[in-house]
């Protein structure tokens, strides 16, 4: 790919629909990606271990091709790891670091919250 | 892990706490606005009753006056001329209409708002929890604090005004059950009824009976105004999370 080429990708991303192929997260294009898509791909993949892309998808309730935007960001930052072989998806250390870190977010202000009992 | 995992646990503890909470100021704002409701089916009970009036006045202007009829007593109006053209039943319903009307719009009016509340639903959000503490995010992350706050505001107020209405509402049912033995007693003695005593004596009375739950509505006054602060302070707190570029959580 000449570099005319490349700037024509970094132009157009929306154009690029095969967003499986990773590195393209076309989703998030000027806005940050939804924390609790992020949380539920990484408390499924928690759960089940390694999955399959269509049985992620349906895990967590994503659409196939929202899904693969997701993975396609968390592959970038070494959240989640894809297999070579089958092309099963797992979650790294990094995932699990920052599922916590989101967890203890969290905790810090909701922990505090106190209500009393209403009838 | 382990302590992740209890910090997972207790922020869907706190989550549920709060969307129960939400849950009950959700039924009080619906609350709130079936007072109006409430507020209607009264006013209507009482032009029926002016109606009522106004159709028994012309009935007696047109035949003559045939009986003693004077708002303050009507009551008496059966008794004292017996011999009158309307049977003293339909007399003494006409009578009673004053206090009866009201008092009937009133249980309408509570059984209504009664059967509405009870359509309010809630508990929408046990479905989000299932997922477990990403649900519990999401939860969180929809919340319109504005409009929540605005909730809880109205619902406070609602809630105190209804204490007051089911106050006079009661203090009304209990002048009616009242009236009698204190009229007849009253009769005995020759004497005129004394309203002012009456309405007095009805008041202590339904305070006196109901002070277990005015007590309760107080506490729950006083717990919705708690969590109208606990919110407020989470709303301005709270800062929502976000992904930066590096993967790192940041502060939005």
């Amino acid at each position: 790919m000449n570099s005319k080429d490349q700037s024509s990708e970094r132009q157009e991303p929306s154009k690029n629909t095969d967003v499986a192929s990773g590195g393209k997260h076309s989703e998030f294009e000027g806005k940050k990606p939804d924390l609790y898509v992020i949380a539920r791909i990484i408390n499924v993949l928690k759960e089940k271990g390694s999955l399959n892309r269509t049985a992620l998808a349906t895990s967590t309730g994503l659409a196939y091709n929202r899904l693969s935007s997701y993975l396609d960001w968390m592959i970038e930052r070494e959240f989640v790891a894809i297999s070579d072989e089958g092309g099963y998806v797992s979650l790294t250390q990094a995932g699990i670091e920052v599922y916590d870190d989101l967890v203890r977010w969290i905790f810090r202000y909701v922990g505090k919250l106190k209500f009393p009992r209403l009838e | 892990m382990s302590r992740t995992i209890n910090e997972e646990a207790a922020v869907m503890t706190k989550v549920m706490e709060l969307m129960t909470a939400l849950d009950q100021v959700k039924k009080y704002r619906a609350f709130s606005r079936l007072l109006l409701d409430f507020a209607a089916i009264v006013l209507c009970s009482v032009v029926l009753l002016l109606a009522l009036e106004l159709t028994v006045n012309f009935f007696k202007i047109a035949s003559g006056f045939p009986c003693y009829y004077s708002t303050a007593s009507m009551f008496i109006c059966g008794s004292v001329v017996g011999g009158s053209q309307a049977s003293p039943i339909v007399q003494l319903l006409a009578g009673l209409s004053l206090f009866l009307i009201p008092a009937i719009g009133v249980l309408v009016g509570v059984f209504w708002v009664d059967r509405k509340l009870r359509s309010v639903r809630g508990g929408e959000w046990r479905e989000a929890m299932k997922e477990g503490f990403p649900g519990a995010l999401r939860l969180l992350q929809a919340l319109d604090w504005d409009s929540v706050l605005e909730d809880m505001r109205i619902s406070k107020i609602g809630y105190a005004v209804y204490s007051v209405i089911k106050v006079l509402g009661y203090w009304l049912l209990a002048f009616i059950i009242l009236f009698f033995p204190y009229g007849f007693g009253i009769s005995l003695l020759h004497t005129g009824i004394n309203f002012y005593v009456l309405g007095l004596i009805s008041l202590i009375l339904v305070l006196v009976l109901i002070r277990r739950d005015l007590g309760r509505r107080y506490r729950q006054v006083v717990s919705l105004d708690a969590i109208t602060w606990e919110l407020r302070w989470f709303n301005s707190e709270f800062k929502r999370p976000e992904f930066g570029e590096t993967g790192t959580i940041e502060e939005h």
